[in-house]
């Protein structure tokens, strides 16, 4: 399985793609929306898309929007992960085609239970791990 | 301290950061009388229903104790950017949640780091909660507007 993490914080990417890692899922980074639009239509395009909700140039939500917009990309799993925590918000997000709502600071098992509501499966994170073991590239 | 948010909920706003995060790192703990050190600092505007701004701050030390975790890296590897980056994550993590129980709506900003010049802004102090982790300071502070109650 191919993810994207697209998180204007470079730290953020990180953590996330030490995790997904772990659950033996590729992982490509944008730092914003524009970035991972991009991305997706260079290809490979991923199963799954986890989306930062304030970035500059294009936000999470614009990016949402711009992801349903292209029927080739219906099969794409997408799942907010941002502090943005009213619910007003939530059911924006919800609406432009989100299918996950994940609040950040999060653990590794919660992705883990995101992942598997979203119906994705994947390795498991050994028990008592945390983000160790991965490098930047 | 503001009726809106406690001290105790902005320091578990904190430390369920460092739970998350930096499991096992060691305990973030509230602090008394210990001398804060500012090298990085760090912020975010809340604009809407509640205006003001939430700042973080703590040593260069503890910033890069910070990054190495985030960035699985030795404190020794990590960029000075990399420092810089894991503290405005830190502070849109915990501004992010204060956020959340301030009335709505608002806006958050992305976070706003502290490059050197001058850092004061217009604003008044709402709260200040000092934390220790491993013996080190580091301080949350809530920011309103100049003239407001």
């Amino acid at each position: 399985m191919r993810a994207l993490v697209v998180d204007d914080s470079r730290a953020m990417r990180s953590l996330l793609r030490q995790i997904l890692l772990q659950l033996g899922i590729e992982v490509a980074e944008a730092a914003e929306g524009r970035a991972a639009i991009d991305l997706v239509e260079a290809g490979p395009v991923p199963e799954l898309v986890l989306v930062d909700w304030h970035m500059p140039v294009m936000d999470g939500l614009e990016l949402v929007t711009e992801l349903r917009a292209h029927k080739e990309w219906r099969h794409m799993a997408i799942m907010m992960v941002t502090t943005e925590s009213e619910h007003e918000n939530m059911v924006r997000a919800l609406l432009a085609g989100a299918n996950e709502y994940l609040i950040k600071p999060f653990t590794a098992d919660a992705v883990v239970e995101k992942l598997s509501l979203l119906g994705l499966h994947c390795a498991t994170v050994p028990a008592g791990d945390s983000y160790g073991g991965a490098t930047q590239p | 301290m503001t009726d809106l948010v406690s001290n105790e909920t902005i320091a578990e706003i904190t430390q369920t950061f460092w739970g998350a995060y930096l499991p096992d790192a060691g305990d973030l703990i509230p602090a008394v009388g210990l001398p804060a050190i500012e090298d990085v600092r760090s912020r975010v505007d809340i604009d809407g229903a509640w205006t003001g701004c939430v700042e973080v701050s703590c040593s260069m030390a503890v910033a890069r104790k910070i990054a190495s975790v985030m960035f699985a890296a030795e404190p020794s590897e990590i960029a000075e950017a990399d420092v810089r980056d894991a503290v405005g994550e830190l502070v849109n993590v915990v501004g992010g949640n204060i956020k959340s129980i301030l009335p709505a709506p608002t806006s958050l900003s992305v976070p706003i780091l502290d490059d050197g010049g001058e850092w004061r802004f217009a604003a008044e102090l709402e709260s200040e909660v000092l934390l220790a982790w491993a013996g080190e300071p580091i301080v949350v502070r809530v920011w309103r507007p100049e003239g407001t109650i």
